[in-house]
């Protein structure tokens, strides 16, 4: 046994690890022989190793997680170091301070305006439109509200996307965009492509395919070069397999692989010997199953690709 | 045979904690290449803990997450940082295994197996139906042992580790650790033997 391997724990470790020395394997054989327990303990380990550790849509499972780390995070880092944080209260504390007092004079001039209105029963009331004292600002100054929400939400609801019934949208941070002019806001993007994603594999947990889709879609749109765009597009493969619109789901698929590396560019051949099953064309599906055994022999899939290959091969389809 | 820990990926283990301190620090990029890094074995962690086809793996992985970028401030180096993370998620998945037990949710039970999967995942279905039902014995021992028990059972079991590798996780002695995985072996032994059924399918597979 190896200096460092003082407890049989150890050995049983490496054992599991296939790292052993013909030393070693001797002293495996003996501790297995000789204790019930350590034998146990053995077999419990080999028996999770055979467990499978990888998963079709791992590369799915782990954008989440990104997505998932980057909003824990983002608030952490915003943090404000102490001595900021008394400086910004008292700074916040003397602003509500001179707010009350200007709701105050305000309000007095309001009432002195009132008393005047009232003392002068020709005068044109402005009050009595129901508007305020500072009214006679154009309409469009302020802030329509339907036009100011809709400049957060542009990007989303007024998707490229041919897809009806696009996800609803939470549009809450968007009043301060609205543009002073009045003029409509340009389509620069204000949502951002992983807050996209998050939205649209939000959707797709709850089950609204529907609106995943159309999310997903604006996200390949705004942000055709982005990483998250490399998972939606194996995302938006599987929904319209799901769908059953394997010509669609063709078409992301590829897109998907010529963007994407390693463990995704297994799903996303997948996904295309998938569609092209759909599809019916077997001699496509056939070549690109050979492809992915021999890029992944053994990647999840490999197994059934091994079967799928049989049954094609047995003529059946 | 795939053990959780190898030697390369020790030595990643400083590039990671460097990465780490990038994503505390708030780095978006640095985040990424953090989770994509530890995230396979988080997912491994997760699965070896409730099972692969458990139903919350998803949802516990995200835990996980959660858990470890909450707990990265506090991380000394007192073991690697792959570890670090891997025992945060034996912790939180050993947690949502309780939590559910003690729901008494029904779950899917990994011994119970079907026979046509057994015919056609497995060139020998004595062997993979031991496995299972070990594996199945183990989790239900994750749940009734004492934590620290319990722990360092799965750190060892699920992942691997060796005793030293435990200890510098968990921060404690190695003797320490090493009688608790001897407390657990003895449990083991104790649930292992009290079932007939499960004692019987291990002596047909060995």
């Amino acid at each position: 046994m190896r200096p460092e391997l003082e407890y049989v724990e150890d050995l049983l470790a490496r054992a599991r690890g296939g790292s052993l020395s013909d030393a070693e394997a001797r002293a495996l054989a003996d501790t297995l022989a000789g204790s019930l327990e350590d034998r146990l303990l053995y077999q419990v380990g080999c028996a999770l190793d055979a467990e499978p550790d990888l998963m079709p849509d791992d590369a799915l499972r782990l954008e989440r997680m990104v997505q998932i780390a980057r909003r824990r995070v983002a608030p952490r880092a915003s943090r404000l170091s102490r001595p900021k944080s008394v400086a910004l209260a008292v700074a916040a504390g003397m602003l509500l301070g001179a707010g009350v007092v200007s709701a105050f004079q305000i309000s007095m001039r309001w009432f002195s305006h009132r008393a005047e209105v009232v003392h002068a029963p020709h005068a044109p009331s402005a009050l009595a439109n129901g508007s305020t004292p500072n009214s006679e600002q154009p309409a469009s100054a302020v802030a329509p509200s339907e036009s100011a929400w809709a400049v957060d939400s542009a990007p989303i609801l007024a998707s490229a996307s041919p897809i009806v019934g696009a996800a609803p949208v939470r549009a809450s941070t968007a009043r301060a965009t609205e543009p002073e002019s009045g003029e409509p806001a340009a389509p620069t993007p204000s949502v951002s492509a992983a807050d996209l994603f998050a939205r649209a594999s939000g959707a797709r947990v709850r089950g609204d395919e529907t609106g995943a889709i159309a999310l997903y879609r604006q996200l390949e749109a705004l942000y055709p070069e982005s990483t998250e765009t490399a998972t939606a597009r194996q995302a938006l493969g599987m929904l319209y397999l799901q769908r059953d619109r394997p010509e669609l789901a063709l078409h992301e698929f590829a897109a998907a692989r010529a963007t994407t590396a390693s463990l995704a560019r297994a799903d996303s051949l997948w996904g295309e010997a998938l569609a092209l099953a759909k599809l019916g064309r077997n001699a496509e599906e056939r070549s690109t199953l050979a492809a992915l055994l021999a890029e992944y022999p053994t990647s999840a899939y490999a197994e059934a690709v091994r079967k799928r290959l049989t049954l094609l091969d047995s003529g059946a389809r | 045979m795939l053990r959780l820990v190898r030697s390369q990926e020790v030595e990643r283990a400083d590039a990671l904690a460097e990465i780490a301190r990038a994503a505390v620090a708030g780095d978006a990029v640095a985040v990424r290449t953090f989770i994509l890094g530890i995230g396979p074995h988080l997912l491994r962690s997760v699965r070896r803990v409730l099972g692969s086809a458990h139903s919350d793996v998803d949802d516990v992985a995200q835990e996980c997450t959660v858990a470890v970028m909450d707990a990265l401030p506090t991380y000394r180096g007192q073991s690697t940082m792959l570890h670090f993370a891997c025992r945060i998620a034996v912790l939180t998945a050993m947690k949502a295994l309780r939590r559910e037990r003690a729901r008494k949710r029904p779950f899917l039970r990994e011994h119970e197996l079907e026979l046509d999967s057994l015919a056609s995942s497995a060139h020998h279905p004595e062997s993979e139906l031991s496995a299972r039902a070990t594996a199945a014995a183990l989790r239900d021992l994750l749940d009734r042992l004492p934590l620290e028990q319990a722990e360092a059972l799965a750190l060892h079991c699920a992942l691997g580790f060796s005793v030293a590798e435990i200890a510098s996780a968990c921060e404690a002695p190695a003797e320490t650790v090493r009688s608790r995985l001897r407390l657990a072996k003895h449990a083991l032994r104790a649930r292992i033997l009290g079932d007939p059924r499960l004692t019987e399918l291990l002596e047909e597979s060995s």
